[in-house]
């Protein structure tokens, strides 16, 4: 078996764990609030692709305009940080336990991990920047 | 033909001049990174003060009382200054302000660099507002009525609007360098 056979069965279970974890701090305590969670963090690198298609969309043409790709990097570390920080509100205001807020965002940490690590290995050929 | 720039330029207004941040794409990368998570960080402070105020309970001890105070649409009017002020001074062009801060005999009285000066004025004074405005709601609903146990929903406004002013001090240093790096790197 190769390499990158072994890490895509690899990821594929850390990308399971997630899900099971923000699935499950969801489901324990019948609250379905913490599943935004996992929302986030899966719409968090899609502002890159697209900006870098769109920044792209001149090629060679002496007015490239970076704003698009800075653009969706602002983007991402909004949607990133929404996802670090909308349970720990959650749980501030105990509409969630604390045990539900640390397990969705470890899930979620663990989603875009993996999404990370797919786009960093595997994405270096169609010129995706995550 | 154009006037060499000197380090004594006696056009100059002032007697230090501003200091040029030049920074390599990665710190643009991190910076831009940082500045969007502080950005949403700031949101979501304000944010928790306004779920914990809608979802606040009257102390166990006396559970028929009323909460004394809410989060109310006056609570947010700086965080609309601070967030409309930040959109102002990230979307002008900073080139425009250059070359209308760096004493260039060309461009310095250019229409477009004054209506660059004037748009940043702008916006940093609805930052700078919003900062104010924040201050003031603290205080005025806040402190001199003496809620005690309630200044976190002033101190987090307080917080969110200097988040925002932060945010875009961040954005205007990592995007003070030059794009010609990056352009070559993705041509």
């Amino acid at each position: 078996m190769s390499l990158a056979t072994s890490a895509v069965i690899l990821l594929s279970f850390v990308l399971a764990l997630g899900f099971l974890l923000v699935i499950l701090s969801c489901a324990l305590w019948a609250n379905w609030l913490p599943l935004l969670v996992a929302f986030t963090f899966v719409l968090a690198p899609i502002p890159n692709s697209i900006c870098s298609r769109c920044a792209r969309a001149d090629d060679l043409s002496p007015e490239y305009n970076s704003a698009y790709i800075d653009f969706g990097r602002f983007l991402t570390g909004m949607l990133v940080t929404t996802g670090l920080s909308l349970p720990l509100l959650l749980a501030h205001s105990e509409l969630i336990q604390p045990a539900a807020c640390w397990m969705s965002v470890a899930g979620g940490g663990l989603v875009y991990g993996t999404i990370l690590a797919y786009g960093g290995w595997f994405g270096s050929g169609s010129e995706d920047e995550f | 033909m154009s006037i060499p720039r000197a380090t004594y330029d006696p056009r100059r207004v002032f007697r230090f001049s501003l200091p040029s941040f030049e920074v390599g794409p990665r710190v643009r990368q991190v910076g831009t990174y940082l500045s969007g998570g502080l950005f949403a960080l700031s949101f979501f402070l304000l944010l928790d003060a306004s779920t914990l105020s809608s979802h606040a309970k009257p102390p166990p001890d006396a559970p028929y009382d009323v909460v004394p105070v809410h989060m109310s649409f006056v609570d947010w009017i700086p965080a609309i200054c601070s967030t409309l002020g930040f959109l102002v001074v990230s979307l002008l062009d900073k080139t425009h302000l250059n070359s209308a801060l760096s004493g260039d005999a060309w461009s310095s009285d250019g229409p477009a660099a004054w209506r660059a000066r004037v748009v940043l004025f702008v916006g940093v004074a609805l930052m700078a507002g919003g900062l104010a405005g924040s201050l003031t709601v603290l205080i005025l609903k806040y402190i001199v009525p003496d809620f005690t146990g309630y200044t976190y929903y002033g101190w987090a406004n307080v917080g969110m609007n200097g988040g925002i002013m932060l945010s875009a001090v961040i954005l205007w240093i990592s995007q003070s360098g030059s794009d010609e790096y990056e352009y070559q790197l993705t041509v």
